[in-house]
């Protein structure tokens, strides 16, 4: 399923390790840098922004402001390559700020790779515990990985802090369902769709969760509903030609196998061009 | 119906030792004083996916002693392809009282080839087991001379093959009265012409070099041969559309009625590609219908790489269920059989998060405890040595434990590999994977076959009181050892089916007679036996702790 986006607000968590000699570094011409790029983000131009800020990186390449703005505006532009590379610089530069490895974590589950993408996640929330947006990209990752016990703990933890998201409530649903607690999965989806009827991870789980319970046909309109949301997602066509041949309608059946193997297809191929940007000893 | 065995053994244990507690016995490794001295050759780096993927096990008795003997398939090595006496496949002979003889050069079978998996049946229906082995390049089909030797009559029977053979297995799937044979190939490989170690991203595994394949490399189809009854085969994939025109990897091969309408179905388990599941039309021909029987990907549509099956009514409903092996990572797929379907209950019955970490190859549902539910073993093992020196993230290394899953009654498994000791938890890389009774005391045995070095064979020690049932069928006509035909055991609320099977497991041969634990009850109400030809005998009132022979009418 599509996963919500994890809000990547720009922050540089000033960390002892950068001596001061790199900070002087950052002199008018890296300053007017970074202003270009913040101009050119504005503008709707992240890969120029990113460019202004590598160019920022060569004249100062200790300052944890210019590579924390180069590593986040490098996510924003999805370009996990230069996140993953600058982000693994910062958290060596500032190992006990938690924000570093968390969106080191953001970038490889960008680029697909999970298991390490968890290792990252884990170490920002031993940082700083209690912050829901780890915990959230943390059960996320987990899911993906199918670790859904403890992708619940990570999850409920997140729901605790923030019980208005969601989109952590839905991902909940996703690991109980996955650890095969229908009951709660059906309840936790159900909130998410009273408030986001076309939420969906909460459609697909609903799906799922229908689907278990023999439910065939709400179980088709529920994946129908999630592939509306999510139209990129193979797990759901792939359950929804399964809930059609249940139904008896082999036609719709055999449509829907084709669609998630193209699905699966186009996915395959997006997760070779990502990887093909991920560093060789990062490359899952 | 269940005994608290566990607990049992745990209050003896402390009443034998001073503070310690060792593990309790379930299996105790008996390979060396069995006698087995078999050593499956590997290259230790294993820079060709062709080095990684041998060797099958076979459990069967081909003296018809009434004890079980061992077939080990060995395979050769990019360096000793063209030496082929540098593999030596083992036949042991199970001589009684715990030990076997190696009468592989007596027998003649020593050199199948660069082998890699084996199946079992009476091909020439003369009371005789013989055996086919899988392998790169010619297969053969081995037939029983009655005298302690065989003779290969691959090449005349039309069942030679060629290219990359994995998995095998025999049925009767027209009921013409003669065993047909499946076999299923891999990749398509030239040794003259390897691809490369670690040439481009589909041979590096996070970034470490390691052998190509099989992504990225061209699949081989599979074979049907039809058995013509005159010593002769012909080859009717096309004809019945199971010749997998595709070229998925196909690996491991399970006959099995799985709609019960009386016709041998087909399940192929197939490495990195869908796995296919062929419904017998009863004309001669299959319908594919994995994807709508639910048991072709997993519950989120992703291909896994899929190695060994195994079947089994864990659930004591009547109705097989569906096991299958995958790479690390991913997840080992329990199917619930659900009428003409299949659901997806790997996480649901517990046995999907134990084994993410590691690759699963040989694989069988089998009652350990004999109190009455069917237990679940995997044997595993990376196919990259390059990760002995480097173990990435949450996988396991290359060398792997096992898993053992104690059936709860419930749906659901605890893994318990654990709770008995080394034999269990020690690191191997295991491959094959047969299961059956060696000295026939009621208790199953265990053999696997790893793919470097020794092999083990697990002798069952388990202090069990659970009680018992083996049934041994006599088929009439070309199907002497019955394959196909299902046994429901009944004993009050008690009911499990099982079926006899050549070729199972990771390109494996289970012993053929069927296995029941029975708990406490002392006697079987019924036995039913419906035979491959669709007629039924039942047997009322079957005392337990016996092996009972049951002959089909002629």
């Amino acid at each position: 399923m599509t996963r919500p986006a994890c809000a990547l607000a720009i922050v540089v968590a000033s960390c002892a390790a950068v001596d001061a000699a790199s900070q002087t570094a950052a002199s008018s011409s890296v300053r007017e840098l970074m202003q270009t790029a913040r101009g050119q983000m504005q503008r709707g131009d992240p890969a120029g922004a990113v460019e202004s800020l590598r160019t920022a990186r060569t004249l100062a390449p200790n300052s944890e402001e210019v590579l924390a703005a180069l590593a986040q505006v490098a996510l924003a532009a999805r370009m996990p390559l230069v996140a993953i590379t600058t982000l693994d610089g910062l958290t060596r530069l500032c190992p006990g700020v938690a924000q570093y490895p968390y969106l080191l974590g953001v970038a490889l589950m960008q680029a697909g790779d999970m298991a390490a993408a968890i290792e990252s996640l884990q170490q920002a929330d031993r940082l700083e515990p209690e912050r829901a947006l780890t915990l959230l990209a943390l059960g996320l990752a987990l899911n993906n990985r199918k670790h859904y016990d403890e992708a619940r703990g990570a999850l409920r933890h997140a729901v605790d802090l923030e019980p208005e998201n969601i989109d952590g409530l839905a991902a909940l649903a996703e690991a109980e369902a996955g650890a095969g607690d229908l009951t709660r999965a059906e309840e936790h989806s159900r909130r998410v769709l009273g408030q986001s009827s076309t939420h969906g991870t909460a459609n697909f789980v609903m799906g799922l969760v229908l689907m278990r319970r023999e439910r065939y046909a709400e179980a088709r309109d529920a994946l129908g509903a999630a592939i509306a949301a999510a139209p990129d997602s193979a797990a759901a066509y792939y359950q929804l030609s399964l809930a059609y041949a249940r139904l008896g309608d082999d036609a719709n059946a055999r449509r829907h196998v084709e669609l998630y193997q193209q699905k699966l297809r186009e996915a395959e191929e997006r997760i070779k061009s990502l990887r093909s940007v991920v560093p060789r000893e990062r490359r899952p | 119906m269940r005994r608290a065995i566990v607990s049992a053994l745990a209050a003896a244990a402390v009443a034998t030792t001073a503070g310690t507690q060792p593990a309790p016995t379930l299996f105790r490794d008996v390979t060396t004083e069995a006698g087995i001295g078999f050593l499956h050759h590997a290259a230790p780096e294993k820079k060709y996916i062709v080095e990684s993927m041998s060797g099958g096990v076979a459990l069967f008795d081909y003296d018809n002693d009434g004890l079980v003997d061992i077939y080990f398939v060995d395979s050769l090595t990019v360096d000793t392809a063209k030496t082929p006496t540098a593999a030596r496949s083992a036949l042991y002979h199970n001589v009684g009282k715990g030990r076997f003889e190696d009468v592989t050069d007596k027998a003649g079978v020593a050199h199948p080839g660069w082998g890699m998996g084996v199946c079992t049946a009476d091909v020439d229906a003369d009371g005789w087991d013989d055996f086919y082995v899988t392998a790169l390049g010619k297969n053969r089909l081995y037939r029983n001379n009655h005298d302690g030797t065989f003779s290969d009559i691959a090449e005349r029977s039309g069942v030679a093959a060629a290219g990359w053979s994995a998995g095998c297995g025999f049925a009767d799937y027209d009921r013409d009265g003669r065993l047909d044979l499946f076999v299923s190939r891999y990749v398509k490989i030239d040794l003259n012409r390897l691809p490369e170690f670690g040439r481009d991203k589909t041979c590096q595994y996070r970034g470490i070099a390691v052998q190509c394949g099989p992504r990225g490399l061209p699949g081989e189809s599979d074979f049907l041969f039809h058995n013509d009854g005159n010593g002769r085969f012909t080859d009717v994939s096309k004809q019945a559309g199971v010749s997998d025109p595709n070229g998925y990897f196909g690996l491991g091969v399970a006959w099995f009625d799985y709609n019960a309408d009386g016709w041998p179905d087909l399940y192929v388990a197939n490495d990195s590609t869908p796995n296919f599941l062929y419904r017998n039309n009863g004309d001669r021909t299959f319908k594919e219908v994995a994807f709508p029987a639910g048991v072709a990907v997993s519950e989120d549509g992703a291909e896994q790489g899929s190695m060994g099956v195994a079947l089994g009514d864990y659930l004591n409903k009547g109705a097989l269920g569906l096991f299958v092996t995958n790479f690390s990572e991913e997840y080992n797929a329990l199917y619930r059989h659900d009428g003409d379907h299949f659901t997806d209950v790997s996480f649901a019955s517990k046995t999907a998060p134990s084994s993410l970490p590691f690759v699963g190859w040989g694989t069988a549902f089998f009652d350990y405890d004999n109190d009455g539910l069917l237990d679940l073993l995997v044997v595993n093992g990376h196919v990259y040595p390059q990760l002995e020196k480097a173990r990435l993230g949450p996988s396991a290394g290359y060398r792997q434990r096992k898993l053992l899953y104690h059936n709860r009654g419930d749906g659901t498994f605890d893994e318990v590999a654990g709770q008995f000791g080394r034999v269990m938890t020690d690191e191997r890389v295991g491959r094959g994977l047969a299961v059956g009774d060696l000295d026939n005391d009621g208790r199953l045995d265990v053999v696997v076959n790893n793919l470097d070095g020794s092999p083990e064979v697990l002798h069952n020690e388990l202090a069990s009181r659970g009680s018992w049932v083996i049934v041994k069928l006599a088929g009439s006509g070309g199907n002497t050892d019955a394959i196909g035909a299902m046994v429901t055991a009944r004993a009050g609320a008690f009911m499990q089916t099982q079926v006899v099977q050549s070729g199972a497991s990771y390109i494996s041969q289970n012993d053929m007679r069927l296995h029941f634990g029975l708990g406490r009850a002392t006697e079987l109400d019924a036995l039913d036996v419906k035979w491959p030809n669709g007629t039924v005998t039942t047997r009322h009132k079957v005392k337990a702790n016996q092996i009972i022979r049951i002959e089909q009418p002629r």
